[in-house]
Formats: C-alpha cells, sequence, structure tokens
C-alpha cells in the first residue's frame, strides 16, 4: 500500500535569502558540503522562533497538524545544528508548500479579503468601504485566538497560561 | 479612489435572481452573479458546475476569469482555488454571512 499524500503546507511569506553560507574555516578548507532545509521547515522556525508562537498556533497557521508541526520543527532544527556543527551551507528550496497572499478582516461589515498583484496595504474594505480594517495572517476559516485570553484554552498545551520570560514578537505585520 | 472604472465584480449566489441568498461554496455555488461597478449592470450566469465530482472549483474560476473578473465575494474559497486566483491576481472577499442576499451585497459595494 502506498502511504498517505503528504498534505499541503502553508506558507505565509517567502524567506528572503536563499541560503546561507559558513565563513572562517579552522583548517583552511573552501567548503564542507550542503544541508537543504525545505521551506515548510523554513517557516516553522519563522513561526516557532522568530514569531515565539506555540507549536499548536504555527501548525494552525501551516494547515498541519500539531503532531505534523513537531516533526517538522525539529527536523528543521537537526539540520540547522549539523550545517552550524559541521559549518555546511545551508540552502532553502523545496518542501510539499503553498504560498497564500496576506489576508485582511473588516471590523464593519465582518468580511475578510486578500490583496493580490497590488504592492502595499489596502485602506478600503473591497465590500462596504470602511477603513476599519485589520491585517490577518491566519486564513479566514482559521478564527484568530487571542493567546492572552483564558477562554482560548488550547488542547495541547493550553494557551491561556500566562507565559513567563519569553515575549512575542507581533506576528500580525 | 483611482481606476474605479469597468470594474467587474463576481458573486457567489443560490439562484438568480437578486433576493437569492450568498452562496457559501464558490466552486459550486448555484449561480454567479457578474456586477458591473461602472454601468450598474447585473447579469445571472448559471454555474455548469454544480454537481461536478471533482474539479468544481477551478472550472469556476475558469468561466469567471473569462469575464474578467477582478473581485470575488463567495462564503469559502478552496485551497486550490486560492492558489489559482492568486496568479490571476483576482482579489476573493469571503464572507461568512448566508443570510445576505444578492441584494443587499450590491447596495454594500455602492458605498
Amino acid at each position: 500500500m502506498s502511504p498517505r499524500p503528504v498534505k499541503m503546507r502553508r506558507i505565509g511569506k517567502p524567506p528572503v535569502i536563499s541560503g546561507m553560507k559558513p565563513y572562517g574555516f579552522a583548517d583552511n578548507r573552501t567548503s564542507s558540503g550542503k544541508v537543504f532545509l525545505n521551506l515548510e521547515e523554513y517557516e516553522s522556525l519563522r513561526l516557532c522562533d522568530f514569531y515565539m508562537l506555540h507549536q499548536c498556533q504555527a501548525a494552525e497557521m501551516m494547515g498541519v497538524s500539531r503532531p505534523t508541526l513537531t516533526r517538522i520543527y525539529s527536523s528543521a532544527r537537526m539540520k540547522i545544528a549539523e550545517a552550524i556543527v559541521e559549518g555546511k551551507q545551508i540552502v532553502i528550496e523545496g518542501g510539499k508548500i503553498y504560498f497564500d497572499s496576506s489576508w485582511y478582516f473588516c471590523n464593519d461589515c465582518g468580511c475578510f479579503f486578500n490583496n493580490p498583484g497590488n504592492k502595499g496595504n489596502p485602506e478600503k474594505c473591497p465590500l462596504c468601504g470602511s477603513t476599519m480594517i485589520v491585517n490577518y495572517d491566519l486564513l479566514p476559516e482559521m478564527i484568530y485566538k487571542d493567546p492572552a485570553s483564558p477562554d482560548n484554552f488550547c488542547y495541547y498545551h493550553g494557551w491561556g497560561r500566562k507565559r513567563v520570560g519569553k515575549r512575542r514578537r507581533d506576528f500580525r505585520t | 479612489m483611482i481606476k474605479i472604472t469597468n470594474m467587474k465584480i463576481a458573486i457567489t449566489s443560490t439562484g438568480d435572481s437578486l433576493e437569492s441568498k450568498l452562496d457559501q461554496r464558490f466552486g459550486r455555488c448555484a449561480c454567479f452573479v457578474i456586477y458591473d461597478t461602472s454601468t450598474g449592470n447585473i447579469e445571472f450566469v448559471l454555474n455548469p458546475n454544480k454537481d461536478a465530482t471533482e474539479g468544481a472549483g477551478p472550472a469556476s474560476v475558469q468561466l469567471v476569469a473569462s469575464r474578467n473578473v477582478e473581485k470575488i465575494i463567495s462564503g469559502e474559497f478552496g485551497f486550490k482555488v486560492k492558489s489559482l486566483l492568486d496568479n490571476l491576481k483576482i482579489q476573493m472577499v469571503v464572507l461568512k454571512d448566508p443570510e445576505k442576499s444578492i441584494r443587499d451585497i450590491i447596495n454594500m459595494l455602492k458605498h
């Protein structure tokens, strides 16, 4: 039996670089191989380590289950550790992914909309023309839950709990 | 606003009258309402992919894109449809309100 096909993973923003190169080898080598980091692994690092989201939130944003996200994430960390320890080049490419343009929400009429092709942020709701719009990094079918509110309890790790010593960057910019 | 002229908007509808409700599905909606903001012209296009078992979304995208629509209002878009519309630079508007009639939506668009 063939295995179940891999689900497409959603990527919010493509990486700004296509890779990284090491420099200053101790034994005068010029190169020592490459590590191929998938785009989904890059995205898991972006969400979990840069924006410091919970893994269940990151999983929801990438459209995969929490255990799958953990698997992607641990593989990303192993690859990056390998690159640093063995002085390998990191190449970001491949992966079963799709890009999604950013979404906005109108507070007046309650609609979600995206802004394809146009650079910059939209100023008006395309439906009612209201200016009460906010940026959304989630798909419309995933309603954003405020992690600080105790009402939004996460099934896996409990987002409602207060976290000490860690501050999240605002990922909705 | 600049360049508001000659803009066509597609709305997914459950029927072919102005009193029909907004269809919450894109690919398998009963009917597309093509509204032209410059002329106020309203056209009803029956969806041939209504009962399709597979590929209703992409086929509907083709139907709508052939009419040079710039914006689509529906309740939900599948992810195949999303990537297609992203490439075609057609704006998606998701309105999760099945009680809204086509007349209401056209009035909202006249803001």
